[in-house]
């Protein structure tokens, strides 16, 4: 038995190329924060790029490969899990671009701003990856600890509150978290999800204490999610942090603990209908809470950036609906909602960025008036503003589309109530987004700029370099394009 | 059943009723025997005199939290040197595995203490080990005494 | 051989202990202290648990929790030194 496990270990290493390429960019970086360099911006940009695009090469030369679980059952590797870390790597790729275009805050001369996007990197890897309780808490910490440390490079008061406002819940979510493993670990004896004992004993477990101990064993991976009971800190980490990092916040440890808790659903099996039928409605209650608060609270907001915290609050609610439909269909529409979640969220997060730097557009107010100059700009505004609420001509609408047939579907097979429930819900949140969402465009092009108003924005505009001017557009092109070519081809990606 | 013999567990207790009653008999023979007259001064935070002012944060050094996170961190990390060191040597895996498992569980360890120590060697490279000393001012009096004389002074006493 | 219930018992009570302070308390340390002893509380179940399970598996985690619970606080620590450095009080009043 002893030489197997050797024999599983060794066998096991090339899963895990990709992610020690990752660490490898870790320990380079950490070396390279040493040394005195004469351009610091250009060393950690160009490394985490070299590195960050050999991720993705590696990843892409896994798919299709036979893999089965590693590491005597702590991580396990399939198509599906690859499409997920492939997504993440090209987040972390756009999100590398974002902060190289950032120019106010000089991030990206401080080593270890670039040190600990990878860390997120390899965090959210290692989350769709894991298969095991010790690997999705150790994922979840990962993850977190190195976004801490990022809220805080604002370096003022108010991204130092955010940081620590982020960190007492994560600290809190992931106590919880670990004392909820520690029930299920006494209840099963293992803490492997893939062993088979896991699901077999758990069914015969106690109802009571399985239910407070599964509920407590996901507020980790909810926290990650932001799903309602645990979202008040996104206001201020995603208003404070540097927008390059809410961008990034926004988008990979949610799509990383999306796809950790779809490979959990897909293990399900084994337990008992009764319980199984629990835990849908559980998720499904949360799910319906997350997307109706979420958009009611970016109703009554007056900054774009606390706007699109809120609508990710409501974006994770549809996530979680689809991570408790048990088919084939959701499965795909999961993936096909998480990638352009991330995708429109990147370039949400990349206009705000652009109009911010320039304008100091902060408000909804702020941008008043800009449709005059800023034609261009304004269409790709508008473009992504649809997408995100969901309606066509964009890919929005096809993700959105996906969900709601997929709920449909299994409200037919099964009849049970959740299902329709959160297909209505879904249908009236998606009314409810189109508010907030076209207010942007709106004050873009439809509403006039006071005089006074005018004046002030003269005084405090900063120009923004020719050369960083074609980056954005770059990446706003790179970011549309698939909103768009997706909408009349969703079949790419499935 | 009434167990005759004190267990290890029983030892532990009678140890720590032992050890709580000694404190209280302590305290209380002192409370028997002290007289008891307070006052103002007497009750006072520091009974030399001094004044508590402002409230106990941020009295401390920095340096102090960054060389004890440090340390700590340091310290907690080797605690997975302890489970490794329980398998590292067993001779009856490295047979089996022809000598494989002592390599493979050597490299693995190398590979774990090269990442801590790339961690200390970024907070020295940092410079968050220097200990930068307050420059100690040696007070100048000014006076039209020589110094040599003060120092005869001192010789002779 | 101690019975398992009382370790459970004790190790709720850490827990429930622990939930207290970080619904009640304001400074923000002492809240870190109540996620430590929900910490400690898992760590103990933990331990206990794996008296039943012959790899210690439950001892593993145990061990890489605690090296967490120091690197999260040593975190923490940092965050509210530097917000001390701006508000000159570690209260947290969420606003």
């Amino acid at each position: 038995m002893d030489i197997s496990i050797l024999k599983n270990i060794i066998q096991s290493l090339p899963m895990v190329l990709p992610e020690a390429m990752v660490a490898a960019l870790i320990l380079l970086l950490t070396i390279a924060c040493i040394i005195p360099w004469k351009k610091p911006a250009m060393v950690g940009k160009s490394l985490s790029w070299i590195f960050g695009i050999g991720y993705i090469l590696l990843k892409i030369n896994q798919w299709n490969g036979q893999w089965d679980n590693g590491f005597l059952g702590m991580i396990s590797l399939d198509n599906y899990r690859i499409a997920g870390q492939l997504l993440l790597g090209g987040l972390y790729l756009f999100s590398l671009h974002l902060s190289a275009v950032e120019v106010q805050l000089k991030n990206e001369e401080r080593m270890e701003y670039w040190l600990l996007k990878a860390a997120i990197l390899l965090g959210g890897s290692a989350l769709v990856m894991s298969d095991n309780l010790l690997m999705i808490y150790l994922a979840v910490e990962l993850l977190s600890f190195s976004a801490y440390g990022l809220t805080a490079f604002s370096f003022n008061e108010k991204g130092n509150k955010a940081a620590l406002k982020y960190l007492l819940f994560g600290a809190i979510a992931s106590a919880l978290t670990v004392y909820g493993m520690s029930i299920l670990y006494g209840l099963t004896g293992t803490l492997s999800l893939t062993d088979g004992s896991f699901w077999m004993n758990l069914s015969t477990a106690p109802v009571s204490i399985l239910a407070f101990a599964a509920f407590l064993a996901v507020i980790g991976l909810l926290f990650k999610l932001t799903a309602v009971p645990l979202h008040p800190w996104v206001e201020d980490v995603y208003q404070n942090a540097p927008t390059p990092i809410a961008a990034l916040f926004a988008t990979l440890p949610k799509i990383a603990a999306f796809f950790c808790f779809m490979g959990i659903m897909q293990l399900l099996p084994p337990l008992s209908a009764e319980a199984k039928q629990a835990i849908i409605v559980a998720l499904g209650f949360i799910a319906l809470v997350s997307m109706t608060a979420g958009n009611l609270l970016a109703l009554g907001q007056k900054e774009v950036k606390k706007m699109l915290a809120y609508s990710s609050v409501s974006h994770a609610g549809f996530l979680i609906a689809c991570i408790i439909v048990p088919a084939k269909s959701a499965w795909d529409a999961g993936l096909f909602y998480a990638a352009i979640y991330g995708i429109m969220n990147m370039a949400a997060f990349g206009l705000v960025q652009y109009f911010e730097t320039g304008k100091k557009a902060i408000t909804y107010e702020d941008f008043n008036g800009m449709g005059k100059k800023h034609a261009l700009w304004g269409i790709g505004l508008v473009i992504v503003m649809i997408s995100l609420t969901g309606l066509p001509p964009t890919a929005g609408f096809n993700a959105k589309l996906m969900v709601f047939l997929a709920l449909w579907e299994q409200y037919e097979t099964t009849s049970t109530t959740i299902y329709l429930l959160l297909l209505v819900f879904g249908v009236l949140n998606t009314v409810i987004a189109l508010f907030y969402y076209i207010r942007l465009p709106y004050h873009f092009y439809f509403q006039e700029e006071g005089e006074e108003d005018y004046h002030f924005y003269r005084r405090r505009e900063v120009v923004i370099e020719n050369r960083l001017q074609w980056a954005y557009r770059i990446a706003l092109f790179v970011a549309i394009l698939p909103l768009i070519v997706l909408f009349f081809a969703p079949q790419i990606i499935l | 059943m009434i167990a005759t013999e004190v267990s290890a567990f029983g030892e532990i207790l009678l140890y720590i009723i032992g050890s709580v009653l000694f404190v209280l008999l302590t305290y209380f023979g002192s409370w028997l025997f002290r007289p008891h007259r307070p006052n103002e001064e007497k009750n006072t935070t520091y009974e030399s005199g001094e004044d508590t002012v402002g409230t106990a944060w941020g009295q401390f050094n920095m340096r102090f939290y960054i060389v004890a996170l440090l340390f700590i961190l340091f310290e907690v990390e080797i605690i997975f040197l302890f489970p490794w060191a329980t398998v590292f040597g067993d001779a009856q895996l490295i047979a089996e595995t022809d000598g494989m498992w002592g390599w493979f569980a050597i490299v693995e360890m190398f590979l774990f203490i090269f990442i801590l120590v790339l961690g200390l060697a970024y907070a020295w490279g940092k410079g968050f080990l220097n200990w930068d000393k307050p420059e100690v001012i040696p007070p100048k009096v000014d006076t039209k005494v020589p110094d040599q004389l003060y120092d005869a002074v001192n010789n002779r006493y | 051989m101690i019975p398992i219930s009382h370790i459970l018992i004790l190790s709720a009570i850490l827990f429930a202990i622990g939930l207290m302070i970080i619904l009640m308390k304001k400074n923000a340390i002492v809240v870190l202290m109540g996620v430590e002893l929900i910490l400690n509380a898992a760590n103990l179940n933990m331990v206990a648990f794996s008296q039943y399970d012959p790899s210690l598996k439950g001892q593993m985690f145990s061990m890489f929790v605690m090296v967490i619970a120091v690197s999260e606080i040593a975190i923490a620590l940092a965050i509210v030194f530097k917000l001390y450095h701006h508000l000159r009080t570690v209260d947290i009043d969420f606003n």
